[in-house]
């Protein structure tokens, strides 16, 4: 934490260079959040640049009021909606939209991003909700509280606790189910 | 049936590392950015109160200060009781000062924002006691201090009564980016544009005098509908406060500085005194 506030200062102060040690402290937690809500591992290394490029941009203006790594998780989260949302538009409905798989179903590519062996959590994770998929992985990823989360989904504190419950429900089923296959 | 605890432990098995490829470009971003940046620095301005490494090394660490300032001083008429355009120089005079900025950002329903930049920072910089600097976030104050031509940085944290020492990197001793300067530059900028006097008034006991100007210097981005004002001493002619309000990106934003001269700060704020229940932090 205090080196993170040591990095913030030295950045503000005018020393990018800090920006590479940022970046190589976190790259690999927000690549994986970020691939975790999108599924989409090209996607996913753009919107961790995208970030670092903005936050590069900040010089000067960024005040670290929090963890640095939760407010690059936030940026990455709230970049990773964008994308979401653009892929909608393009694409029609995402997979979160469609009934139910069944959970034998062939696993739909994008969920062996992870390796195999991870494919059926991957899998169900793709399953939720995107919302419901986001509160679940910035409180598992970034530690984030869920008044925090609350802010960067824009709904209250309530509304993402129900959203933590489903998804946590939701999963646990998907993969009891699976476990007992 | 799988626990919360186990749905976590799932989830944290997801690991992926970044490529390569990624590694390469957000690098070459940033020294991309870096030369940049050293190609389009202004020339340095040279300021008496500067020439002491201390103090330029304690002004560089000035966070808040980035960007502030601008090179176009203009004089301005003075039709009040107060010589508004000597401000600057009188400050400069000056060898302890204390300036705190507390910024605070709101959205339109004045909620919080999410990584809004507010904060508070507090500098003391003096060429006869050194430098401390108090950064209040999150919760946490941490402060630094400096002593007169010295090369360590004394950290301490109260909240978790820790401490620690640093040998400053020798290419931070001495060096100022060009872009930190101090207050009396600020106010040269605050100025810089005209100004509407306005009278006198009283703050905390102390008869004042006013100005206010349109448009006035933030950190960074400009502020929309940006209205600045300067209180001084009617005394002694030295600001005590400065309060600007605009608006950025539909969020309302507040800067309140205020400042204090010569013996009105405490030498001893410029000391560590590291209770003996403190230990040293983690390097």
């Amino acid at each position: 934490m205090l080196e993170d506030r040591v990095l913030i200062l030295r950045f503000n102060r005018g020393d990018r260079r800090v920006l590479h040690r940022i970046y190589d402290k976190y790259k690999d937690d927000l690549v994986t959040l970020a691939a975790a809500l999108l599924m989409d591992a090209g996607s996913a290394e753009d919107v961790v640049h995208d970030v670092f490029i903005a936050f590069l941009n900040s010089a000067g203006r960024f005040r670290l009021t929090g963890s640095l790594k939760g407010y690059l998780a936030t940026c990455v989260a709230n970049r990773a909606r964008n994308v979401n949302k653009a892929a909608r538009r393009h694409h029609g409905p995402a997979l979160e939209d469609v009934p139910d798989p069944a959970c034998d179903a062939p696993l739909p590519e994008q969920a062996a991003i992870f390796g195999e062996q991870l494919a059926r959590l991957s899998s169900a994770l793709l399953q939720l909700p995107y919302e419901q998929r986001e509160v679940l992985l910035l409180r598992s990823y970034s530690g984030m509280r869920f008044a925090a989360i609350a802010k960067v989904q824009g709904v209250s504190i309530n509304t993402v606790q129900g959203r933590y419950r489903y998804a946590v429900e939701k999963l646990r089923s998907l993969l009891d189910y699976e476990a007992e296959e | 049936m799988k626990s919360v605890r186990d749905i976590d432990q799932h989830i944290g098995q997801l690991r992926l590392r970044a490529s390569d490829s990624l590694d390469r470009r957000v690098h070459a971003d940033i020294d991309k950015a870096l030369a940049d940046k050293q190609k389009n620095r202004l020339p340095v301005i040279g300021r008496t109160i500067m020439a002491n490494p201390i103090v330029k090394l304690a002004v560089a660490a000035a966070v808040i200060v980035a960007g502030l300032l601008g090179l176009n001083i203009i004089n301005v008429p003075h039709t009040g009781s107060v010589a508004w355009a000597a401000i600057p120089d009188r400050i400069k005079a000056i060898d302890t000062f204390m300036f705190r900025l507390t910024i605070d950002v709101h959205g339109k329903d004045g909620a919080t924002v999410a990584g809004a930049p507010t904060g508070q920072w507090t500098f003391y910089l003096s060429e006869q006691y050194g430098f401390r600097m108090d950064i209040n976030g999150g919760g946490t104050v941490v402060s630094w201090y400096v002593a007169p031509g010295s090369d360590t940085l004394v950290t301490v944290v109260p909240s978790q009564k820790k401490w620690a020492k640093t040998t400053l990197p020798s290419e931070q001793i001495g060096k100022m980016p060009e872009e930190y300067k101090d207050p009396a530059d600020y106010i040269k900028r605050f100025m810089a544009h005209g100004y509407k006097e306005l009278g006198k008034s009283v703050i905390d006991g102390v008869e004042v005098e006013g100005i206010e100007v349109t448009d006035p210097p933030t950190d960074g981005g400009r502020l929309e509908n940006g209205v600045g004002t300067l209180w001084v001493d009617a005394r002694t002619e030295l600001p005590i406060r400065i309060e600007i309000d605009g608006t950025a990106d539909g969020q309302a934003v507040q800067w309140f500085m205020e400042f204090k001269w010569a013996e009105a700060v405490d030498p001893g704020v410029f000391e560590p005194n590291i209770p003996s229940d403190y230990t040293p932090l983690a390097q």
